[in-house]
């Protein structure tokens, strides 16, 4: 697997406004097909509870699994940041604003967690438990391209890019199945958001240090030379964070 | 802010495209409050703008009955979010994301269409009227 070709890909897409909408249509259709496998292998998710008219078409076994499926990425993107919060001089982050920046992201992903999982209790749902992750992409051997992630700062921003974009997606492909969903609806909106400003952000550190030109959001023109995008955001989604085959 | 400009235009054409005849007409704007010599000025109103805009949307959402229309305000709102985040940072680097728009629980901010149109009134001469939307 070749990593730079694949955050090149990443950065080259266009998923949130310009893109031809057949191709996206298929692609997010893909995406949510994915996830409900990935819900069928990971999550237990309580079927067959009753569901509740406060969430109007959204069932609560859909929510729940929505909710499961958001925590299982907020899992990711906490333990990704406390690792590297923990870590911060083996992997090079600069004292100062940088460290600051990741402390902040780090955190609001530690708070999404923990709220995600009330919200879940709340709901009548049982949190899924957290997986093991292999931030390496080795799928479990810890040995995978990713290998210096936690001791390399270009590698460390590429992958939080990739986590923070995933994030953004993630939540705006399931938001559709929580319509007419209420304060649930509106508090994944709400989470959403801040994953783009930390999208945004990572980004920019990268333009920073050079290791990248990438502009904060995600641009035109390279969208319609890559339409296979979500394939290979797929790829390292399931490798990453389901450890799952490709 | 040419890509902020063009994102924005692109947003316009696509919600007149959407709403055809039932787009309100263009509105009449009064910028007199910024000083568009100052870089201050127009960051800090662009900062306000643009966490207006996704805190309306944020808002908003709830009020959608259509999958797809929702979908596609959310895909306009992760690019408000993103330079929201951008001007934040260019204004003090590191302000992205911080308590002023985010929570304890790292939600960010929602605001009903009427309390949008109470902070957008200072920059528009047209009146506005949320009153026939939808609250619930």
């Amino acid at each position: 697997m070749n990593l730079i070709n694949i955050f090149g890909e990443l950065e080259k897409s266009d998923p949130e406004v310009y893109e031809r909408m057949d191709t996206r249509r298929a692609a997010l259709k893909g995406f949510a097909s994915m996830s409900g496998k990935v819900a069928l292998a990971v999550i237990p998710i309580a079927l067959g509870s009753i569901v509740k008219k406060s969430y109007g078409q959204a069932n609560n076994g859909t929510v729940l699994e929505i909710l499961n499926y958001a925590l299982t990425l907020e899992y990711l993107e906490a333990e990704f940041y406390q690792m590297a919060i923990a870590r911060f001089g083996q992997i090079g982050v600069p004292a100062g604003a940088a460290q600051a920046a990741i402390t902040t992201i780090g955190n609001h992903d530690t708070q999404h967690v923990a709220f995600l999982k009330s919200a879940i209790t709340a709901t009548g749902g049982t949190p899924v438990a957290k997986p093991n992750f292999d931030f390496s992409s080795g799928g479990g051997s810890t040995t995978g391209p990713f290998a210096n992630v936690f001791l390399n700062y270009q590698t460390f921003l590429a992958v939080a890019q990739t986590f923070e974009d995933t994030g953004v997606r993630a939540y705006k492909g399931r938001a559709a199945e929580l319509v007419k969903g209420g304060d649930l609806l509106q508090a994944a909106l709400n989470i959403h958001s801040v994953e783009a400003r930390h999208a945004s952000h990572i980004r920019q550190m990268r333009k920073a240090n050079n290791f990248a030109d990438i502009k904060p959001w995600i641009t035109l023109k390279t969208a319609v030379e890559h339409p296979n995008l979500l394939t290979m955001e797929r790829k390292i989604l399931c490798r990453l964070v389901f450890k799952l085959p490709i | 802010m040419t890509d902020i400009r063009d994102h924005e235009i692109a947003h316009r054409e696509f919600f007149k495209n959407a709403l055809g005849s039932s787009a309100i007409q263009g509105l009449e704007v009064n910028f007199t409050s910024i000083n568009f010599g100052s870089c201050d000025s127009v960051l800090g109103t662009a900062k306000a703008f643009e966490d207006l805009g996704v805190s309306a949307y944020n808002g908003a959402g709830r009020l959608f009955q259509s999958p797809d229309y929702l979908t596609l305000a959310g895909k306009i709102v992760s690019v408000k979010a993103r330079r929201a985040a951008l001007i934040s940072d260019l204004i003090s680097n590191g302000t992205f994301a911080n308590s002023k728009v985010i929570d304890s629980n790292g939600l960010e901010k929602s605001r009903t269409p009427t309390e949008v149109l109470a902070i957008a009134s200072a920059f528009v001469t047209t009146r506005l009227n949320a009153g026939n939307l939808p609250t619930s």
